[in-house]
């Protein structure tokens, strides 16, 4: 099973939200990192055949997913960033809904739909109308319905937003039982998530794709770009004025500053193992 | 596909606004059923005697002098009405050969009589006709004006006469003019089916269904569907309505009667040999027809807006236009094809009577103006639904 991106590009007038991508996925987590508006939420409607590519394709297994129609659509699960629901419907009549609109027979549907909301903490409150639900319960059955034709591509944007860290650990656990043999693609800003789960990262950026690899591969980028330094007074809101800080903290009456950053920041800094979050800072240090 | 038009169903008439004015609906029907029902004439009535009747009993009345009477309606029938009702009430009889007006209390069958009774300078205005090289036709022998001067047409056997009162009512009660419950019914299917598509829209759900297996062919199908069903669901749901309060208060005497013998209907001149019960099912006819070209128009336009609000405005916008030119143009061609749109065709009465003018491009084709409605109900779910298709299936979820 294969998923290809090949120099897809998507326009909108004259701005550009994608810039021809190219990119190969195979049974696997992959992580989409990006920040607000890099084209991250747009790569997924295109893979997900909701938005018609400017140029380029995608091809499922060699064949372009416009050509696969439906065909393509009963093999993926989708997960929007939002989405409205239905207020007055019940969990379990949206879930019931949603199988119909993928085509799963009554029985097999009321069947898995029941399981899905025992899976998702949500058999209790199944009769209950979404609309009294809460952002977390809202999400947790929307990545239950994405379950729902069991996918062999599962698209997810932000599917850990609005989950508590109890309900994104579960959600962790999941997705990696669910992911064997199949086709896994999410984003999230939590790059905790990503780094947890993910077995590749991609790096979107203004549109194009930055870095496509393993975590370990992708932050050999920044190795010896990351550095921890201690200051004290006006020397440390010197050192933030002038770099990208990612954390600091107060040890013994000074500030203890991870900095990522080309040159060495000061002369007492020392040099720190990177992680995906100095990554992420690293790229996007304009957009944060 | 059943699956996915139950929930579409459940969609609309889970709509709190779809709901309310489901609830003003009914509240215009309770008021209609009320004038036209409960408290019409029909339901007052005034015996030889001078005793006031009311409810049934004054139905009772009514229909009994109307069985008098039933079977051929020809001169010789309209002489004997005549006679018993001068017999009967020589006041009133009176006052209607004065030209005045009399109670509407009378006996219904009497109630129209003075279109029979010629006024008292009839020679005089059959004097000056043929003074100025025209005619009038003559009486009969019993010194009325004949039936077939008013056109009735198939006058090969003779038009069948009964008690038409509750079927004259339900008519025009339901689609007989332009304010009856059939206007209103399809202000409602307007505001339930455009947020069919439109509220997907909104919801942010469009990206949901699109990706779904149906989502881009079936799901289309089943909200076109389902609006054409709620659409049925609310005609049908008024005229089972109607039909139970009128079979309560009234019963089905006169079923069997001819249209044009419905005097208070002034159907005489329409040459299409339907009786009372064909009447009113081909009023309902007209009104499906109607309500069926305006959930495909209005699904059309849901399917290419943004929000069930701008879609029900220009909903509404394109449904009360036809009716708005409609009243500013003067007779003629363009005024007769404008018939064809759901907020001039609901009124029943005009389709039937519109072929009866020689200044109408209908004229003496008693069957085409209805025909025109169901053809062109016919042409714009094919084309509606259409478009509403590819609007929805090259939908753009662009997030």
């Amino acid at each position: 099973m294969q998923l290809t991106l090949d120099r897809l590009t998507k326009q909108y007038g004259d701005k550009t939200a994608l810039d021809r991508i190219d990119a190969v996925f195979r049974p696997g987590i992959y992580g989409l990192l990006g920040a607000n508006g890099a084209g991250k939420t747009t790569l997924m409607r295109l893979v997900c055949d909701i938005l018609k590519p400017t140029s380029g394709e995608v091809a499922f297994n060699g064949t372009n997913i416009r050509d696969l129609g439906e065909r393509y659509r009963s093999v993926i699960g989708y997960l929007p960033q939002d989405f409205g629901y239905y207020p007055n419907f019940t969990a379990m009549n949206f879930l019931l809904y949603m199988a119909s609109l993928k085509g799963l027979n009554a029985g097999y549907a009321k069947k898995k739909s029941l399981e899905l909301l025992e899976t998702f903490g949500l058999f209790a409150v199944k009769d209950k109308k979404i609309k009294t639900f809460s952002g977390g319960m809202k999400r947790r059955l929307g990545i239950a319905q994405t379950l729902l034709n069991n996918p062999q591509i599962l698209i997810l944007d932000e599917p850990t937003a609005g989950l508590d860290p109890k309900e994104r650990v579960k959600f962790r656990s999941l997705l990696r039982s669910f992911a064997e043999d199949k086709i896994v693609i999410l984003s999230t800003h939590i790059v905790t998530d990503v780094e947890y789960i993910a077995d590749e990262i991609l790096v979107i950026k203004g549109g194009t794709l930055l870095k496509k690899g393993a975590e370990s591969t992708i932050l050999q980028e920044i190795a010896g770009k990351v550095w921890e330094c201690r200051a004290a007074g006006q020397e440390a809101e010197r050192l933030e004025t002038r770099f990208a800080v990612c954390s600091r903290k107060r040890e013994n009456g000074e500030a203890v500053l991870r900095i990522v950053s080309d040159e060495k920041p000061c002369a007492a800094a020392v040099s720190a193992a990177p992680c995906l979050e100095d990554l992420y800072l690293y790229y996007f240090q304009r957009e944060v | 596909m059943l699956r996915m038009i139950r929930f579409e169903l459940k969609k609309i008439c889970s709509d709190s606004v779809v709901i309310g004015s489901i609830a003003v609906l009914l509240l215009i029907c309770f008021l209609i059923l009320q004038a036209y029902c409960f408290g019409s004439s029909a339901a007052s009535a005034i015996t030889p005697d001078g005793t006031r009747l009311s409810g049934r009993e004054a139905i009772a009345f009514h229909q009994s002098i109307a069985e008098k009477y039933a079977g051929d309606f020809t001169d010789d029938t309209i002489a004997e009405m005549v006679s018993d009702f001068s017999a009967a009430y020589p006041a009133e009889y009176a006052k209607m050969t004065e030209g005045g007006s009399v109670s509407s209390w009378l006996p219904s069958s009497y109630l129209y009589l003075a279109m029979f009774i010629p006024p008292a300078n009839y020679d005089e205005i059959a004097q000056d006709a043929l003074a100025e090289g025209t005619s009038i036709p003559p009486l009969t022998e019993d010194g009325l004006v004949s039936i077939r001067d008013y056109g009735a047409a198939y006058a090969d056997k003779p038009l069948q006469y009964g008690y038409g009162d509750s079927w004259a009512y339900f008519f025009m009660g339901f689609c007989g003019q332009t304010i009856a419950i059939a206007f209103p019914a399809l202000i409602v299917i307007i505001i339930a089916v455009s947020a069919v598509f439109a509220s997907e829209y909104s919801a942010k759900m469009d990206a949901l269904i699109l990706i779904a297996r149906h989502g881009k062919n079936r799901l289309i199908l089943a909200k076109l569907l389902a609006a054409m069903i709620f659409a049925t669901g609310i005609i049908g749901g008024l005229f089972i309505l109607f039909s139970i309060a009128f079979g309560l208060q009234y019963g089905a005497v006169g079923w069997n009667a001819d249209m044009q013998t419905n005097l208070g209907l002034s159907l005489m001149g329409v040459n299409l040999p339907l009786n009372n019960l064909q009447l009113i099912l081909f009023g309902f006819g007209i009104v499906w027809s109607a309500g069926i070209f305006t959930a495909a128009v209005t699904a059309m336009i849901s399917a290419v807006s943004k929000t069930p609000f701008s879609s029900l405005i220009v909903s509404f916008a394109v449904f009360m236009a036809p009716w708005m030119i409609r009243r500013l143009l003067p007779e003629g061609a363009l005024r007769d094809l404008l018939l064809v749109f759901p907020a001039n065709a609901v009124n029943a009465a005009e389709v039937l009577r519109l072929p009866v003018s020689a200044a109408s491009i209908y004229y003496d084709q008693p069957l085409a103006p209805a025909l025109c409605i169901a053809f062109a109900a016919v042409v714009a779910v094919l084309i509606a639904g259409t478009l509403a298709y590819r609007a929805f299936k090259d939908h753009q979820a662009a997030g």
